[in-house]
């Protein structure tokens, strides 16, 4: 007989993730949840309750006065704001041949209304007549512009691909691709410490993560952050697995030390990130808080027992 | 394709569009202040990048996901609140499942405002947008094992804040007890 799936997570996930009305229950990796309902009544009354209670809820969540006046404070603000982007690239140069920019901006001319584009009406003004000389030299300035902006754009790209990547991430989204490339991690290839080559001097573990009583691994990581580091892989002494990266990149915000409690713990991830000088640490361990709690316990006093 | 010229109407855009914009920037920042404040940007952001609405027919949609951005943007300003006190919990599906009108406004906006923010988004995009989990996963590009769980240990919150003080009358249990932690 099979146990009672009320308290596997994976399930209550699933149960969780089905929304009211909707056939997702009929999602092939739903399966799982929907073989279960069949097997236990009480899971699928759960699911029945949960179903009338989510409906009631998502219905609540909509139900927020609107403010009066805001849709014409709104409107005066948008009025007030400068011409849409897309407008301002679309006008054609003068002189330029109305069929030329009829061809060129098809694609936006269609979703740019007349109202639209009322924030901008000087550039939408007729240009008084010019010589045919004067129209040549305007478009031959129009091309020249338009290339030297081309060369500066290069050069901009150039010098933002050879310098550092700059601060662009949040804290959540580094702490979530080092779970997903975590998960992808071939954790088992590195260089036990103490034997074989020594890791990089640019890449130093942490001194928040003793290694007296567990083993450690390095190895060279790529693509972490599309960045080069430093992986070190711990085996802590109660079985509980871990890897921090060390990466060169600059981040603001983060605090010096790690945290006692994960940053984020997600899907049997618990991860938390800090930095130390010019070096960014993002630790994940394997299984929830409780693991990623017990594993500082280990590093500095032994297996818990 | 639905490229209809006249959904981008500035006074249409904001008379189809504004109340459900207003209702979501409110769910998430949980303020009417900061509520009107991202409704602004978001009009603003649309009036400025309307090229990039390619069917009108998801305007709305382009529209919320400009409205999630800009909030998400202003949470990663602050530090992360640590996951660990979101816990899985489905013993706070009531017993007798409520009507909507039953539901108190403000303590499901206390509850909301409890959230850190991107379980506060992910809760959003499942009841108000209705999103399921894939379509979650796949708009803010995160593991669809995230998303279960973020939505999972959201809606418990929700749900313990919401009812539990009732499920707790209900089982003898004083009221008081039930009242919500910090």
């Amino acid at each position: 007989m099979e146990s009672s799936p009320i308290r596997d997570p994976r399930i209550l996930e699933a149960l969780e993730a089905c929304r009211p009305g909707s056939e997702d229950i009929r999602d092939p990796a739903m399966e799982p949840l929907a073989r279960q309902l069949g097997v236990f009544p009480e899971l699928a009354a759960l699911y029945e309750r949960l179903q009338q209670t989510d409906r009631a809820i998502a219905e609540a969540f909509r139900g927020v006065p609107v403010p009066a006046g805001l849709a014409a404070r709104v409107l005066t603000q948008m009025a007030a704001a400068p011409a849409p982007l897309d407008q301002l690239l679309s006008v054609p140069p003068p002189g330029a041949s109305p069929g030329i920019a009829d061809s060129g901006q098809a694609g936006t001319e269609s979703l740019a209304s007349p109202s639209a584009s009322a924030p901008s009406p000087t550039l939408r003004e007729d240009t008084p007549p010019m010589r045919a000389d004067r129209r040549g030299w305007r478009r031959r300035g129009w091309l020249f512009a338009s290339g030297a902006l081309v060369v500066a754009a290069s050069v901009l790209v150039a010098v933002f691909l050879n310098s550092p990547k700059p601060d662009r991430v949040s804290t959540e989204e580094v702490l979530n691709k080092a779970i997903a490339f975590f998960n992808n991690d071939a954790r088992d290839s590195g260089t036990p410490l103490g034997f074989g080559p020594a890791p990089p001097a640019g890449y130093p573990l942490s001194p928040a993560l003793p290694t007296r009583t567990c083993q450690v691994r390095w190895r060279w990581v790529d693509g972490f952050l599309d960045l080069r580091g430093v992986a070190y892989d711990f085996k802590a002494p109660g079985g509980i697995s871990a890897t921090v990266y060390v990466v060169k990149r600059p981040l603001s915000g983060l605090g010096s030390s790690p945290p006692g409690v994960p940053m984020l713990a997600t899907g049997m991830r618990a991860t938390a990130v800090w930095q130390e000088g010019d070096l960014v640490y993002i630790l994940v361990v394997e299984g929830e808080s409780r693991e990623y709690e017990r594993f500082f316990q280990e590093l500095a006093t032994g297996p818990v027992t | 394709m639905g490229d209809d010229a006249s959904a981008l109407d500035p006074a249409q855009l904001v008379a189809e569009h504004l109340e459900a914009v207003y209702r979501y920037a409110y769910r998430l920042t949980g303020s009417a202040a900061d509520a009107e404040d991202l409704t602004q940007q978001v009009f603003l952001t649309a009036h400025q990048k309307q090229g990039q609405i390619r069917d009108a027919d998801r305007t709305r949609s382009w529209l919320f996901s400009v409205l999630r951005h800009c909030f998400s943007k202003s949470c990663n300003k602050r530090r992360p609140t640590p996951a660990a006190n979101i816990q899985l919990n489905v013993e706070t599906i009531p017993a007798r499942p409520p009507n909507a009108e039953d539901i108190d406004q403000e303590r499901l906006q206390q509850a909301i405002d409890q959230l850190p923010g991107p379980y506060r988004v992910v809760v959003a995009m499942f009841y108000f947008e209705d999103c399921s989990y894939r379509q979650i996963a796949e708009k803010l590009d995160l593991p669809i094992g995230t998303v279960m769980s973020r939505l999972a240990r959201a809606k418990g919150h929700l749900r313990a804040y919401l009812f539990d003080a009732d499920r707790r009358t209900e089982a003898g249990l004083p009221r008081s007890v039930a009242r919500p932690r910090g």
